[in-house]
């Protein structure tokens, strides 16, 4: 009886061992490599020189590094809010009951996260253009021709600019996360809360927020790690430009490598990032905990 | 019934805010599905119409692009090649997924939470962080360049994101479900396949949809760990349409249309059953 | 219900290979690329049995010549057409080639560089030589050039980024001058200029008149970050530097820092540039092909880009924009180190080959290198398209080319090169250069600051 519930050694062996080295073959093992390729003087070519912790200690004060991290906090704190706040929003007025088609909503609203990078990025070019886009042509009709300018040059607000494609494209996946969630709470909670009187927003926030708190916790983990390596859209709309305005870490560690050929460094960078993603998640679990358990 | 009840004292003869949810969750769904519709149109224009008004329609419906697409490029053949990566990965996505979570999340072994945070630990890797370690391990252990070459990272990066949701799914599932089987004589993994696997049904939809959506747009690794022409996946295939001079726009949507096509036709011809997958399977709060 | 899990698989693999079958059909009808419907791994068993059956020497060649582009570009089409001649003279040769766009390309050759698991032939880039000899990843070509009948036909200089210590080892595939002044004549003429203005004060006059008109001075598209240091500063900073400077810095030797004043001073002249309207609005956002286009159709009098933007306007301006076109280089500027009558330009990509180890295989990868940057092609691209080729081709009717073209092979009889900073110099330093020249011109940094970053990671290289 024991045995069927539980596997013994040698089943758990069978099941659990492949996965486990298919998965450290490929995603473990490079991780060291890089952590080793870190501690040389590396520029491309098979030759290289080792040097010691010099690259890891020069990644401490790299500025440049720091500024494109600075840039993924404002990332992740804007699609915190943006994404995950949106589509808590948005999953309140679905749930609502005056709302009419729901499941197209529901459908149609995770679209755009079934579109590839490239793509995002070249319509989201298309919106900001400066001669032909749409945020300029609607600036032209309503007459305000001063406002019209090289969006994606104004290094004051790239960082926000770059930040909204991201926002668009996952709303409806943390949408769909969290509809699932409020509907797997037991329907009689809402309607006590009903009778007592919390409606619309009060419900919203003093009733349905804390129950799905552990969803929140899993969405706002996926947003740091999703956010952590952000590349591709930033990559195709300004490529971290003007000058480095709107570069973030992933993208740095690339041109280390490839474009300014400091292989060696980039390894060291990219080992920077993960370090760095680890505290971030370790921190957000551990602030997110104390929180739900103060509350019990 | 009972909450029908209340529905109707809260909302009756609020007819302003109905309007105004309605309202804004259409002006969002719009946005969401807008993009796609411009693409697809906008690439049947011809190149002096699109810079004439990028947003109008089209005044003919000109299928030059697409020809041109077909005739100059291998796009079939990289549409075959990326369609045989994506599905083998899914099979061993949604097969290591199933099997890792569903032990994480059922027995108290030793190292168990070890064991889940290392197959977490792949979620926060950037891909090009590693390409070059990746490309080393590859050519020196001969497993690069082959039909089969992508499956490796494809699924080993596929099953961090699959082993959380099954993780938080099956703790969900009452174990009664396993005892029962037991009792009837069933054993473990005859339990696991025809017992468990059948409940985990809407999480794997959940995990195969955005994984099905991840691969086929995947381009990184396609491009460093394959150098043969004829195993080209689309994502790389389609850059040679974007030439370092070239502004012909329709030109590049009508090629970007191609390549998300299948992934638009199997979205819209399985949208309920992948919001079904989400709404069921997505995790308890 | 593990049945049903499977269908849903099977049935979206029945969807997909529905689609790819729906396009099959019109596939077939319209080209008659018939491998396209073919699976991949019955080409892939096809492929073996050739080699099964004879002994079949492989040549592989990695590039960035797309074939889909090359009806627009001269050196792609020259590549594909030496190719193909040479395929002809050696049916039994398999000549197996992987193709990618030149980004991508670059990041492709050097994760395999890192390896030392290059293809036989492949590209390279001036700036790489230094390190990829280290890394013995090539070939040396000095025997091979001395041994060639049409040596001399090379021109001077051609392969001096390609040399290391007294070694030569790449062949050029591209002779590029990559600042020049493309004008529309007839729009200059209507602001009162009967050619291209001499001197800096004359061309501020004339950006004003234009921005007057609402026409935009000069297009350009620095999206890519590269083309303001490659297309504007290497010409533009040799006029204050003079050659001398610029050749310290690339040997890296400490003579000569980027915090000399006559650096500065270019800087300070490209911010002034960018800030006076001489450029589109977005010229910081606007990619290459969109810029040119602004020139092609008119919408902008002139534009600052190297001589691959002239096969760009034989295809793809207006008429009127096509006969107007002239072309001149940057005036000179007060006080400049540098010749007046220069611009920058010379060999920047070069195909190099991997050591070999089978001699007789050796031999025949060498005969083709030496095919495809040799003599015949520079005399296809001279012929075909009048461009400026690593050989001299002379006695070549121009008579029969587009205006445009005559113009910059007039040009090319007068013009003296100077060194394009991005092919030779350090591929960090160009790195810092290209993103701060971004910000130099955006104005969020000035000339001091740029000019302190830059020489910081010359030096940092020199450790």
């Amino acid at each position: 009886m024991k045995n069927r519930l539980t596997p013994g050694p040698v089943t758990f062996a069978l099941y659990i061992l492949p996965s486990f080295l298919l998965y450290t073959f490929v995603v473990f093992v490079p991780i060291l490599v890089a952590a080793y390729y870190g501690f040389f003087n590396w520029s491309g070519g098979t030759t290289k020189e080792f040097i010691g912790f010099e690259n890891y200690v020069t990644l401490m004060t790299d500025q440049r590094f720091w500024k494109a991290l600075g840039n993924n906090l404002f990332l992740i704190v804007f699609c915190a809010i943006g994404q995950i706040g949106l589509a808590f929003i948005f999953a309140m007025l679905l749930e609502s009951r005056v709302a009419k088609m729901k499941s197209l909503h529901r459908v149609v609203s995770f679209f755009p996260s079934v579109l590839s990078a490239v793509v995002i990025g070249f319509i989201w070019s298309m919106i900001y253009d400066y001669n032909y886009g749409l945020i300029n042509t609607l600036l032209k009709t309503a007459g305000l021709k001063d406002k019209v300018q090289p969006w994606l040059s104004n290094d004051k607000i790239v960082v926000l600019l770059v930040t909204i494609p991201l926002i668009w494209q996952y709303v409806g996946y943390y949408l769909i996360i969290i509809v699932s969630s409020i509907a797997s709470v037991d329907t009689s909670i809402f309607e006590m809360a009903e009778i007592d009187g919390a409606t619309g927003w009060k419900k919203a926030i003093y009733i349905t927020l804390p129950l799905i708190k552990n969803t929140i916790t899993v969405c706002i983990t996926l947003c740091i790690a999703g956010n952590m390596k952000a590349f591709d859209h930033i990559w195709t709309l300004t490529g971290g430009g003007p000058g480095t305005a709107s570069e973030v870490v992933a993208l740095y560690a690339y041109k280390t490598s490839f474009t300014s050929q400091k292989m060696g460094y980039g390894s060291a960078v990219s080992i920077g990032i993960l370090v760095i993603s680890l505290l971030f998640v370790g921190v957000i679990r551990f602030v997110m905990n104390k929180i739900t358990k103060e509350k019990e | 019934m009972r909450r029908k009840n209340i529905t109707e004292k809260t909302y009756h003869g609020n007819l302003p805010g109905k309007i105004i949810i309605n309202l804004v969750l259409a002006i969002f769904s719009i946005t969401c599905i807008f993009p796609a519709i411009w693409l697809f149109y906008s690439s049947m224009k011809t190149k002096s119409e699109f810079f004439e008004n990028p947003i109008a329609l089209p005044s003919t419906f000109h299928f030059g692009n697409y020809i041109n697409v077909l005739q100059k490029s291998d796009m079939l053949l990289w549409m075959k090649n990326t369609a045989r990566n994506t599905f083998l990965s899914l099979v061993l996505i949604l097969l290591i997924g199933f099997v890792v979570g569903y032990f994480v999340a059922r027995f108290d072994f030793k190292g168990r939470k070890l064991l889940y945070s290392y197959f977490l630990l792949g979620m926060l890797i950037p891909i090009h962080a590693i390409m070059i370690p990746m490309y080393i391990l590859f050519t020196k252990t001969g497993l690069g360049d082959s039909w089969y070459t992508l499956i490796f990272p494809y699924t080993a990066f596929g099953i961090p994101i699959s082993v959380f949701l099954v993780e938080s799914y099956v703790r969900n599932v009452p174990r009664e479900l396993e005892e029962a089987a037991a009792i009837d004589g069933s054993g473990f993994s005859r339990t696991l396949f025809s017992i468990i696997l059948p409940v985990c049904k809407p999480i794997l939809v959940t995990i195969g949809i955005i994984q099905f959506f991840a691969l086929w747009n995947e381009f990184t690794y396609s491009l460093i760990l394959l150098s043969d022409e004829r195993l080209k996946t689309i994502s790389v295939g389609l850059t040679i349409f974007k030439g370092q001079y070239s502004t012909d726009y329709p030109q590049m949507m009508s090629a970007m249309f191609m390549a998300i096509l299948p992934a638009i036709v199997l979205y819209f011809a399985f949208s309920k059953q992948i919001i079904k997958g989400m709404v069921a399977g997505a995790v308890k709060g | 219900m593990k049945k049903k899990l499977v269908a849903v698989l099977m049935s979206s693999a029945l969807a997909l290979s529905l689609a790819a079958c729906g396009g099959g059909e019109a596939a077939s009808t319209e080209s008659n690329k018939e491998q396209q419907t073919q699976p991949a791994d019955q080409q892939a068993e096809k492929q073996t049995e050739e080699k099964a059956d004879g002994e079949q020497v492989e040549i592989t060649i990695t590039h960035f010549n797309i074939e889909e582009q090359r009806e627009q570009t001269a050196d792609y089409d020259g590549f594909y057409t030496m190719l193909e001649a040479w395929q002809e003279e050696h049916p039994d040769v398999k000549i197996t080639q992987s193709v990618l766009s030149t980004a991508d390309y670059e990041t492709k050759i050097q994760a395999q560089a890192a390896v030392g698991d290059m293809p036989d032939l492949f590209c390279v880039k001036g700036s790489w030589f230094k390190n990829f000899v280290s890394s013995d990843l090539l070939t040396p070509m000095s025997g091979a050039i001395d041994a060639y009948e049409h040596k001399d036909a090379f021109r001077e200089g051609v392969f001096d980024a390609a040399t290391v210590g007294d070694e030569i080892y790449g062949i050029p595939i591209q002779f590029s001058v990559s600042s020049l002044v493309y004008y529309n004549a007839a729009m200059w003429e209507e602001i009162g200029y009967s050619e291209f203005p001499a001197t800096w004060e004359e061309i501020y006059d004339a950006v004003d008149k234009f921005n007057e008109k609402g026409i935009t001075p000069f297009s350009l598209g620095n999206l890519d970050k590269w083309p303001a240091e490659s297309c504007i500063l290497s010409a533009l900073g040799d006029r204050y530097t003079g050659n001398e400077w610029t050749n310290n810095i690339i040997a890296n030797n400490g003579q000569s820092a980027f915090t000399d004043p006559e650096f500065v001073s270019a800087l300070e002249h490209l911010q002034n540039m960018a800030q006076a309207g001489v450029f589109n609005a977005d010229f910081n956002t606007s990619g290459t092909g969109p810029a040119a286009e602004l020139y092609n159709q008119g919408q902008a009098a002139a534009t600052i880009n190297g001589f691959w933007n002239l096969a760009n306007i034989n295809a793809n301006a207006t008429d009127e924009v096509k006969a107007n076109t002239k072309i001149a280089i940057l005036p000179p500027v007060e006080g400049g180190k540098g010749e007046a009558g220069s611009t920058s330009g010379g060999c920047g990509w070069y195909m190099g080959m991997a050591p070999q180890e089978d001699p007789e295989k050796a031999a025949l990868v060498e005969n083709l290198l030496m095919h495809l940057g040799g003599y015949e092609y520079s005399v296809f691209l001279t012929e075909k398209y009048g461009l400026v080729a690593p050989s001299v081709v002379e006695g070549v009717d121009v008579s029969a080319f587009p205006p445009a073209t005559q113009e910059y092979i007039k040009l090319m009889q007068t013009v003296q090169l100077t060194p394009i900073y991005d092919i030779l110099m350090d591929a960090s330093v160009i790195e810092v250069m290209n993103s701060d020249v971004q910000e130099l011109m955006n104005g969020s940094k000035d000339a001091q600051t740029v000019a302190e970053e830059i020489q910081a990671e010359l030096e940092n290289v020199g450790k």
